[in-house]
């Protein structure tokens, strides 16, 4: 198989071959119902024992973050490790099954970006989403059932859209 | 749906994070892929690249080193040793669609959102295989076709002096 160039003047198109289409063909002896979706999902149900204790790890990384960001100052290189530790958080919480514990690290992630613009940062408000999330997961408040955890995060949500576009 | 068989296609997956890697593995595990290797980083991504030749990236965004856009941006680049025209699935926690936008412009396949899901990572996979983009190449871009789709009833004549970006696909 080899790859077609049509020349459209300012640029190229380019169909590479297809090699994978080839390499991914079912075999006869693929097994014909398999579903690997469902398989998928019952394997994440299957590990699931483990994401407590993998949140929790999250959290711990975010806190030693912000504890290093504050005695060091609210630098670049702080910012940028307290941000990694809480757009981790943001992405996996709710597989872990704390998706208030994911909203509230994206609050967190939207104001480090908004500090990252040049922006100052209100120490208070940094903190208060660190503990937050690190209070829900150790309350266990997994879905919305946490009426005080939702409340936390609207709250912390709303203050931190006020001073973003406040000091925008 | 449309059947694959992945126990023969190689995949690379780049995250700096173990938890989100684990559960990387075991969905294409699930899917039936077995060839699958790790790197904690893009440099460690872009050595096993070079050296494994992987059919299908699967790298997140924030990364030490270097993170998940300029890995693309190496491996879409004439000097990376390698296929330039492998498919990469960006897996990010960056739901923005100023991110989207800027991760097809480094020349990503397919960007899809965290919190991952079997469905998600799975359709993301087989559209690569099912549903290779052709290729761009201009003074300012090398990268998958970013206007997904094509009308196949326009007849007028192409408007395209660099190839804009037009429409982000959301993840």
């Amino acid at each position: 198989m080899t790859q077609e160039i049509e020349d459209k003047g300012t640029h190229q198109i380019i169909k590479p071959p297809n090699d994978l289409r080839q390499k991914t063909k079912p075999s006869r002896s693929s097994p014909p119902n398999f579903d690997p979706i469902a398989k998928a999902e019952q394997a994440l149900h299957q590990m699931s024992g483990n994401f407590t204790l993998w949140i929790e790890e999250e959290v711990a990384a975010l806190v030693k973050a912000w504890s290093v960001a504050r005695e060091a100052g609210l630098s670049t290189d702080s910012m940028d490790d307290l941000f990694r530790a809480a757009i981790d958080i943001k992405g996996q919480a709710e597989t872990f099954g704390y998706p208030i514990a994911g909203s509230i690290a994206d609050s967190l992630c939207r104001l480090v970006e908004h500090g990252q613009e040049g922006n100052q940062l209100p120490e208070p408000l940094l903190d208060q989403h660190v503990q937050a999330v690190r209070a829900v997961v150790r309350e266990r408040a997994k879905g919305d059932d946490s009426q005080i955890a939702l409340s936390l995060l609207h709250n912390l949500t709303d203050v931190t859209n006020d001073y973003i576009a406040q000091s925008a | 749906m449309t059947r694959v068989d992945l126990s023969t296609v190689r995949i690379l997956i780049a995250d700096d994070n173990s938890h989100m890697r684990r559960i990387v593995r075991t969905l294409l595990n699930s899917y039936g892929a077995r060839d699958i290797t790790e790197a904690e980083d893009g440099a460690e991504a872009l050595e096993l690249f070079k050296a494994s030749g992987p059919d299908i990236v699967i790298t997140d965004w924030i990364m030490p080193i270097f993170d998940g856009l300029e890995l693309t941006r190496m491996i879409r680049s004439e000097d990376a040793s390698g296929n330039p025209y492998v498919p990469i699935i960006m897996l990010t926690g960056h739901s923005e669609k100023k991110r989207v936008v800027e991760a097809r412009d480094a020349g990503v396949t397919e960007f899809l959102c965290k919190p991952i899901s079997a469905k998600g990572l799975y359709m993301r996979v087989l559209n690569c295989i099912v549903n290779p983009r052709p290729f761009v190449k201009s003074k300012t871009f090398f990268g998958p076709d970013r206007r997904r789709f094509t009308n196949p009833h326009y007849a007028g004549e192409e408007r395209r002096t660099e190839p804009a970006p037009q429409q982000a696909e959301n993840g």
